[in-house]
């Protein structure tokens, strides 16, 4: 039983130890009261091991903002330790008192949570008579009345008697404002209750975009200062202060006068149609480069408006000549700088290229500007006349209106898309697909042809004489039958035989005539060659040679003596020519 | 198969009751009613008058009821065509007038205002997708035949096989048939067989083409909505039309893909499909 008890006890111990082993997880803030001005911070502390990353949750009336985290790790005794700090910097944007709700993270596998704190913002301390504050902010606008389109000059003066370090200024202007930022800021110096303060000016354009009553804001600046509570005790401890500037510092934020503004819509009765859009004062010139030309020579109008206000987005004046000038608008140049006085001061520069086609005093109606002018109140209407253009005819007008590149061409803008229009009339009445006639008609025609060759073939079969057409094939085999003897004749001259050479060419001759004539070519003789060559209309001289080679090759066929080859060969190249120029012949 | 029975039936003279191509079942009625045809045709012409006047007056429904009463009654009018697809895109169904535009181009192959309004409207189409396919092979020396319609291309083809039969007649009747007129002949029948063989290859060069009619749709591997969803296609998207089943038709794009669209979902102007003027 004793046994029992001690092993209880060691298990109660062990089982208490081990939520003491989980690890932990504090909040704390630096300070729990405070004023608008003042800046806190929320630390959250973790010892053991963390898994995930914490949240801090929204509260409202404060931003907050990340300011990083640090790790310790350390061994005690062999065993290892570890410690994360999550830093998060909290700015109050009104007073009141704020609960921070508890944080959650997981440490060492178990989720644990902070306890909710309490923070208490009150005012931002009132001047002390006779003490100076370190630093504060002076916010002014020019104008707080304005028209849309109008401009105001926002100047903003921190004035600091410490230094400040790591200031951060937000933008105060919604996006109902166009904030164009002065580039050239003064700063200087300037006594306030015996305390020399440093001022720095901070000037933006304001140009509102839609009317309304605003108040915009209002600025504030957070920066590091020295904190002169702390620097009061040091001084009282620390005689090298200020030699290596270890002086403490917070973080503050200063806000600055909130303003207001009332912004008016431009008036629309007495809006004339062609109003540029331009709000403020401004001036008008047009002017030719040249006024004196040829037709087809080109002029530039140089129309310059630049004045007081923002002249981004201003609508080209229209310049109109009527037949006698073509006009093509080169693209405008715009500028708008900013004026310490006069803020937004802008420039536009309209160039139209103008070509006459006609000669004589050619005049445009006045250039004309219609803007705005908030301090009249009302539309005012510049116009600039830029004078006559003197023309007279060009020699190379043709040229240029032929094709020539005229000056200041461009390409073809495409303003809109629309459909072509519809088609009318009696095209609707045009059927585009070939109907039963129409492909009866194309078969007609076509079978026609088909037929007519048909026809003709057999007509030109049927007339045709069948014994026209065996002569005509015996004839169409004359001069191959010729050829095969001329063969067989060179044959013979090569094994020597003169004799069988030159029977074997006479019988190729005769049976070249009997095909040729329609007659049994064996029984040819030279008057039969003769007569039928005569009837053929063959000249003498032909008949004559073909005669007496015909009877060359009987002399030697049937003579005696021995027959000279080279003597056959060249009856045979005689024989050949004739049969050439006879078969042209007949 | 039917172009390949016509031209033998027109080269062999005999193609009297071949119907002609390209006019959908539908319609065959009126161009074969002979008189009642004639009448049909006048009734469409004054039909198609009024929708004119209908849209010049901005009544555009109207207008639509007309030419498409027009169009069916007289469906190689391309005209009338192209007035019904200005008239679909006036009332703002542009997938509808992409469609009759793409039907209207069928026949007035060169028309630039078809040209100008297609291009027009399918810039707004969400699929960039184009109203031609890559050619096949055998086609590729036919490419020139999408710039003419069947008709021009039935008449040239009939009036050259024409003029070759009738050289070549003239050539075997004279006494000595020489080359010249043999070669002459033989150039024409070839010329005449050329522009056949284009008149035949021209759905293949040219395919007719249809488009979406409503804002978005699934395309289908098969035809019905059973099937697998293979891709969608939004309106005025121009869509090959290939054949139909049931209500579902078989369509290619121009990227290659193919599937099953819905016939309700699409609209084409070509043979065989009775425009669905409901799309």
């Amino acid at each position: 039983m004793a046994m029992i008890g001690r092993w209880g006890i060691l298990l109660w111990a062990v089982l208490l130890a081990g939520p003491l082993w989980a690890g932990s997880l504090t909040g704390e803030l630096d300070k729990a009261v405070g004023t608008v001005e003042d800046q806190y911070v929320y630390t959250l502390t973790a010892a053991g091991e963390v898994e995930g990353n914490p949240v801090f949750p929204e509260v409202d009336g404060l931003e907050i903002e990340s300011a990083g985290t640090s790790t310790n790790v350390s061994w005690i005794n062999g065993r290892k330790s570890s410690e994360v700090a999550y830093n998060w910097l909290i700015t109050p944007t009104r007073e009141g008192t704020f609960a921070i709700p508890a944080l959650q993270l997981k440490v060492d596998g178990v989720l644990q949570q902070t306890l909710p704190l309490r923070l208490e913002v009150g005012k931002a301390k009132a001047p002390t008579a006779g003490i100076s504050p370190p630093i504060f902010l002076e916010w002014t606008l020019d104008d707080q009345n304005l028209v849309v389109g109008g401009q105001t000059m926002s100047l903003l003066k921190v004035f600091s008697r410490v230094p400040i370090s790591r200031a951060e200024l937000n933008n105060p202007f919604s996006d109902a404002f166009k904030v164009v930022e002065f580039q050239g800021n003064k700063q200087y110096r300037k006594v306030i209750n015996g305390h020399q303060y440093v001022v720095q000016e901070i000037r933006r354009v304001i140009v509102p975009r839609k009317p309304g009553s605003f108040k915009p804001g209002p600025y504030r600046l957070t920066a590091l200062i020295p904190d002169e509570n702390r620097n009061q005790r040091r001084n009282r401890q620390d005689l090298f202060r200020g030699f290596f500037d270890q002086t403490p510092r917070v973080r503050k934020r200063i806000v600055a006068n909130p303003v207001s503004l009332e912004v008016r819509p431009l008036p629309v009765a007495g809006r004339p149609a062609d109003f540029s859009g331009l709000v403020g004062q401004f001036r008008l010139e047009a002017t030719f480069n040249r006024s004196v030309l040829k037709t087809g020579e080109t002029t530039t109008l140089t129309v310059n408006v630049r004045g007081r206000g923002s002249i981004l987005g201003v609508r080209p004046p229209v310049v109109e000549f009527g037949d006698g000038v073509k006009v093509y608008p080169d693209k405008p140049e715009i500028v708008e700088e900013v004026d310490r006085q006069d803020g937004i001061v802008g420039r536009a520069a309209f160039r139209y290229a103008l070509v006459p086609t006609r000669a004589g005093e050619l005049k445009s109606p006045p250039v004309r500007l219609v803007y705005f002018d908030p301090q009249k109140d009302s539309y005012e209407t510049l116009t600039a006349d830029p004078g006559l253009l003197s023309v007279r005819q060009g020699e190379k007008v043709q040229a240029v209106s032929a094709g020539g590149a005229v000056p200041g061409q461009q390409e073809v803008r495409i303003l809109n898309t629309d459909l072509i229009g519809i088609h009318r009339g009696d095209r609707l009445e045009d059927n585009h697909r070939p109907g039963d006639g129409e492909v009866r008609l194309m078969a007609g025609m076509t079978g026609a042809g088909v037929a007519m060759l048909l026809f003709s073939g057999l007509w030109t079969v049927l007339r045709r004489d069948p014994e026209s057409g065996r002569i005509r094939r015996r004839r169409g085999g004359a001069l191959k039958g010729f050829r095969r003897s001329c063969a067989e004749a060179e044959r013979s001259l090569g094994a020597g035989d003169g004799a069988a050479a030159a029977a074997a060419l006479q019988d190729g001759l005769r049976l070249w005539i009997g095909d040729t004539f329609d007659q049994r070519g064996e029984s040819v003789t030279v008057s039969d060659v003769q007569r039928q060559l005569a009837e053929k209309g063959v000249e003498e001289d032909v008949r004559r040679r073909c005669a007496e080679l015909m009877s060359a090759f009987d002399q030697i066929r049937y003579g005696q003596g021995e027959a000279d080859p080279e003597k056959i060969r060249g009856m045979m190249a005689d024989l050949k020519q004739l049969i050439r120029e006879l078969e042209e012949l007949c | 198969m039917l172009k390949w029975i016509l031209f033998i039936l027109v080269l062999n003279g005999s193609a009297g009751a071949a119907p002609a191509p390209e006019i959908p079942a539908d319609l065959d009625k009126a161009s074969e009613e002979g008189e009642g045809g004639d009448a049909v045709a006048t009734e469409a012409l004054e039909d198609a008058i009024l929708a004119v006047r209908a849209y010049d007056a901005g009544r555009f429904d109207e207008s639509i009821a007309l030419l498409q009463k027009a169009a069916l009654a007289g469906p190689g009018r391309g005209h009338v065509l192209y007035n019904l697809g200005n008239a679909y895109y006036r009332a703002g169904r542009r997938g509808a007038a992409v469609a009759a535009w793409l039907g209207a181009a069928q026949l007035l192959p060169r028309d630039p205002d078809i040209k100008a309004n297609l291009v027009m409207a399918m810039k707004k189409n969400k699929d960039k997708l184009q109203a031609e396919l890559p050619l096949p092979f055998w086609s590729r020396p036919f490419f020139w035949a999408g710039a003419f319609n069947h008709r021009e291309l039935l008449w040239s083809a009939a009036v050259l096989i024409f003029l070759a039969c009738l050289v070549w007649s003239v050539t075997l009747l004279v006494r000595r048939p020489g080359l010249p007129g043999a070669v002459a002949g033989g150039a024409l029948l070839l010329a005449g067989l050329f522009i056949g063989g284009g008149w035949l290859a021209r759905d293949a060069v040219s395919p007719p083409f249809g488009a979406v009619t409503v804002a978005e749709t699934g395309v289908f591997s098969g035809p019905g909505a059973g099937n697998a969803e293979v891709f969608r296609l939004h309106e005025g998207a121009p869509v090959n039309f290939i054949r139909t089943n049931g209500d579902w038709n078989l369509i290619g794009i121009s990227d290659g893909k193919r599937g099953w669209i819905s016939t309700r979902h699409m609209l084409v102007f070509t043979r065989g499909v009775h425009p669905d003027f409901a799309g």
